[in-house]
């Protein structure tokens, strides 16, 4: 009797520590890249802009999913949907320590001369009619330590009246050369499974206006089009080259829009 | 040397054809900027702007074209000031057509065009934007190639 109690002992603690080790093992495996796409189509006068803009961005991260091999998990908010449940839902999130977070906006954004200090816009909520400070998702996110941040605000940075001034809220791609797919596949897993850390992106510096087309943001297809470049045709991607790239390429236009961005991100050691 | 007099009428030819084509060229640019503005605006808004009777200017305070009607300053735009407004809104080298700001647009000013066709546009310094309020909805325009000339304009007569 005593010792098939001890034998059912062992092996309840057998299974218990199989089944601890199965969900540290599905914990790991669970990595994955979250996109969160917050596109104002409403916005006015760049409705159409700004749908392009997400089509773009969509095909854009499945075509990173599919290179870094990490499931992509989206969420988009668009029409109606842009609203304070962008934020709420962004304090939802559970994010795990190996995880990539994207963070994309398209659509109008502004600052005030009392935002001293920060040099990221304020993004416009059309729906609601109210601003959230770009910094303060930035905030939310890091909170939760991803191991990649990218967030990236594709709106104007330019000064508006304070009195004038909403309030602010406190695949298919992949039809590429056989031949450089592992090129590209290397490049892809350097910039995002190899870095850790965050990059904040705004498509104008404070004071200044950005520009859209019918095809899109300047500065989305801008860095869409430099990161393209720069997977495939350099043999270690850089995140700073991709971003000076597209930089340059708004610069050049003499519009008077100048994209900034903070990189900080690490190697990840071996 | 046989074959110089054959040449000649040949290369005043050719001379008489690349002028013809530049001239033709030159024609449709203009008429293909003229055409760019009014798909945009409307033929019919751009006569209003053009044949306007009077144009008056507003201070506006609030994001809002309603309160136009309730605005507290109300100016006519008249003589020399009047033509200069119709002469920047309706040359095509006033605005940036090929793309649009992504700027929050409020309204610091308003044209109100009387005429034929009534036209209100609203202006906001901020974006350096108008917008065309017309009964099927609005058209914002990009005005900084021309934004310090007109808003001198409102300077001076406000």
């Amino acid at each position: 009797m005593h010792r098939k109690s001890t034998f059912r002992h062992f092996f309840f603690f057998l299974s218990i520590i199989s089944f601890t080790l199965f969900l540290q093992q599905t914990s790991v495996d669970a990595a994955s890249l979250r996109a969160i796409i917050v596109c104002d189509t409403q916005a006015d006068s760049i409705g159409k802009s700004v749908a392009a803009d997400l089509t773009k961005v969509r095909q854009e991260i499945l075509k990173v999913s599919h290179y870094i091999g990490l499931e992509a998990k989206l969420s988009i908010f668009e029409k109606n949907n842009v609203n304070e449940s962008v934020v709420s839902y962004l304090e939802m999130q559970e994010v795990d320590p190996d995880d990539i977070v994207i963070f994309f906006f398209s659509g109008h954004g502004y600052r005030t001369e009392s935002k001293v200090g920060n040099i990221w816009p304020n993004l416009y909520f059309t729906p609601i009619n109210k601003g959230v400070d770009f910094y303060q998702i930035i905030q939310i996110i890091n909170q939760k330590n991803p191991r990649l941040l990218i967030a990236i605000a594709d709106c104007c940075n330019n000064v508006m009246e304070e009195s004038y001034a909403p309030s602010v809220l406190k695949n298919s791609n992949l039809a590429l050369r056989t031949n450089r797919k592992d090129y590209t596949k290397h490049n892809y897993q350097t910039l995002f499974l190899k870095q850790a850390g965050t990059i904040i992106i705004s498509s104008s510096e404070p004071g200044e206006y950005s520009w859209a087309t019918k095809l899109g943001g300047l500065y989305t297809l801008a860095l869409f089009e430099s990161l393209n470049k720069e997977v495939m045709t350099t043999p270690v991607a850089d995140w700073r080259i991709i971003l000076d790239n597209a930089s340059l390429k708004i610069i050049r236009r003499d519009i008077g829009q100048t994209p900034q961005y903070e990189l900080l991100t690490q190697p990840i050691p071996k | 040397m046989k074959l110089r007099p054959a040449i000649l009428p040949l290369i005043t030819t050719a001379f008489c054809l690349i002028a013809a084509n530049s001239c033709t060229t030159q024609q449709r640019d203009v008429k293909k900027e003229t055409s760019e503005l009014n798909i945009i605006i409307g033929r019919e808004d751009f006569q209003a702007i053009k044949n306007a009777a009077s144009i008056r200017l507003y201070t506006i305070r609030s994001p809002s074209s309603e309160t136009v009607a309730t605005a507290p300053k109300k100016i006519e735009i008249v003589g020399a000031a009047k033509n200069q407004v119709i002469q920047i809104l309706t040359l095509d080298q006033s605005y940036i057509l090929d793309k649009t700001k992504k700027c929050l647009f409020v309204p610091e000013y308003a044209l109100e065009f009387e005429g034929q066709t009534p036209l209100l546009i609203l202006i906001s310094p901020s974006c350096k934007q108008l917008k065309i309020i017309k009964s099927s909805g609005s058209a914002t325009l990009d005005i900084d190639p021309a934004f310090d000339q007109l808003m001198n304009i409102i300077n001076h007569v406000k």
